[in-house]
């Protein structure tokens, strides 16, 4: 036999392939196919800011992910860092291979993407760096996060309700944040953006909890699912609502148009769903979110409808929030007594603690994202004081690059882990916030981007020379 | 049932209407939150000692022991995160609560 044989064969044996499994998933061997996969054509920076009608075409940033280090786990101040955009980005490339995608329209034309997104060789690749991207995402997740004690289900239900009566009570940061901004109607798109990415293919990721057999529930957890999906009639179909409601924005609705515009937060909820559905291991943490989300969800979309209203005024189509709000009352009820209450008669009590771990993992993710995109809209409102500054920022002592690059367009958004400084010597440099907003910063201008704020850049004359700063933090 | 949420950094101590509660933390930082009580007869478990070798809590009365398992699997309902801890109490949700910060005798690590 030869190497390959020899080893197929050693792992076949059951404790060798646990060995074998084991050290494969910690070892640095792993980086030269994250290296790999991020090199496939498809995910290849793109020609524009807006991607559309190709849900194959998913960007990750090749040049910084062969730059960074993914064997270990990040920590809570880190998850909306260089890295975690990266890992997040491939991640959602490789869960949603599960999804079947189509494009609108020509699909002769996107035929040989069509196939090489859902081919064996980008399936493979990606399910064998998956383990490490998920650890190196993820794994904050059970440092932040500790669950213990005797629970039974009258302390589940005690608990759920004392944060759902917090939660009703109050008002959302995000919509206030909103409707101060500087450009309120700026702001709720970028809100619509980041959630596009999951409500256009709504309850897919949860859908994966209501396949196989395992009783009642199962057939409960289904009656959710139909809901969101309309009970098969497309316009009912929430993502069609959702739809609506983003071309009533001035939005499109190709899946993944802004794909450049994602935070790492937003991608991380959307990922977490897949994380805790495609594991089974993981289903009582996915019953817990799912329940948890479904409970708050209400309130969160009676907020964001009102909110919708006073920003776009009537024009608006805000049905799909408002349907959320009532439908999701009855879902949340629904999801506790039956699919949680009956689990844990079923199965017993020592579930609970992965039903509130997944409750908590949630809750903990939704902050995360709301901080987020709250920065994000200051940074978007802070842009002339953000070049203000940047005029009275003494570089010396700074780690510094030079840039000399030619019009073209190799296009992807990043973040850094530092305020990082721009200052253009010649040319002009567009530094993108958004997807309706850009800075042009010409020879002799500059501006600070904030660390983890999501941006890119594009050279626009013939040719820009610029340089970067790494200011202290 | 009530539940409590609070900085385990300020407070380590519940009194719920005639109940008490402790906050007890292991070597791998998980936290517990257990009955204040000895279940022979009443003493107070904040003040027992952890015996290192049998891994245990003490009581400083009459010497009951508490195996870690056993605490972690007995103690209340309680969730760690990001900074603070929320408990779930076995009591009236309009039961009078006063948080208090102790000296917890009983040390694990």
């Amino acid at each position: 036999m030869n190497d390959t044989q020899t080893a197929f064969a050693t792992a076949l044996a059951p404790e060798a392939s646990t060995a074998i499994l084991g050290s494969l998933w910690q070892s640095t061997d792993i980086k030269p196919l994250i290296e790999l996969y991020a090199a496939r054509p498809l995910f290849d920076n793109t020609s524009e800011w807006i991607i559309r009608d190709n849900p194959y075409r998913r960007p990750v940033d090749l040049k910084t992910v062969q730059q960074l280090d993914f064997s270990s786990s990040l920590s809570r101040s880190e998850i909306l860092g260089t890295s975690a955009l990266a890992a997040h980005r491939m991640l959602l490339n490789i869960y949603e291979t599960d999804l079947i995608f189509l494009p609108a329209s020509d699909f002769p034309a996107k035929r040989a993407e069509f196939s090489s997104y859902y081919s064996n060789d980008n399936k493979l690749l990606g399910e064998l760096i998956r383990p490490t991207l998920e650890a190196h995402v993820f794994s904050f997740l059970n440092d932040e996060i500790n669950v213990t004690g005797k629970w039974t289900v009258e302390a589940l239900k005690s608990y759920m309700q004392s944060i759902l009566e917090q939660h009703e009570k109050s008002e959302l940061d995000i919509c206030k944040r909103i409707v101060a901004s500087a450009n309120p109607q700026r702001a709720a798109r970028a809100l619509l953006i980041q959630v596009a990415g999951d409500f256009l293919s709504e309850a897919s990721a949860s859908s994966r909890n209501i396949l196989g057999k395992y009783g009642e529930i199962q057939s409960e957890l289904f009656k959710i699912v139909i809901d969101d999906y309309g009970y098969g009639v497309h316009p009912a179909k929430h993502s069609t609502l959702f739809e609506n409601t983003l071309a009533t924005c001035g939005l499109m609705s190709d899946v993944h148009a802004y794909w450049h515009f994602y935070l790492s937060s937003s991608l991380a909820i959307n990922n977490y769903y897949h994380y805790v559905s495609r594991d089974h291991s993981k289903y009582f943490r996915a019953v817990g979110a799912i329940a948890m989300a479904e409970a708050m969800f209400s309130h969160s979309c009676r907020e964001i409808s009102r909110m919708l209203r006073t920003v776009f005024g009537k024009p608006v189509d805000t049905y799909y929030f408002d349907e959320h709000y009532h439908i999701d009352a009855h879902h949340g009820r629904m999801a506790f007594d039956y699919v949680v209450a009956p689990a844990i008669a079923r199965h017993g009590n020592e579930i609970i603690s992965d039903i509130v771990r997944g409750m908590e993992e949630l809750q903990l993710l939704t902050a995360i994202s709301d901080e987020d995109l709250i920065a994000q809209i200051e940074f978007a409102d802070s842009v002339d004081e953000l070049k203000t500054r940047a005029q009275e920022v003494v570089t010396d002592g700074c780690d510094s690059a030079s840039h000399l690059e030619s019009s073209g367009h190799s296009l992807v958004t990043k973040v850094n882990d530092q305020d990082k400084l721009y200052q253009i010597e010649s040319g002009s440099l567009d530094v993108v916030i958004s997807d309706n907003q850009t800075v042009r910063l010409a020879s002799g201008q500059s501006m600070i981007v904030p660390r983890q704020r999501l941006h890119g850049t594009a050279v626009v004359s013939d040719e820009c020379h610029y340089r970067t700063y790494n200011l202290s933090m | 049932m009530l539940v409590v949420t609070f900085d385990p950094k300020e407070f380590n101590f519940i009194k719920a209407g005639d109940d008490s509660y402790f906050l007890l933390r292991f070597a791998d930082g998980s936290l517990v939150l257990f009955n204040d009580y000895c279940a022979h007869r009443g003493g107070p478990l904040h003040l027992g000692h952890w015996d290192r070798d049998k891994n245990c809590l003490v009581c400083p009365w009459h010497g009951s022991k508490y195996a870690e398992k056993v605490l972690r699997k007995d103690s209340r309902p309680l969730i760690h995160r990001s900074g603070r801890v929320t408990a779930i109490l076995d009591a009236d949700p309009a039961t009078p609560i006063r948080l208090v910060k102790k000296n917890i005798l009983a040390v694990t690590c």
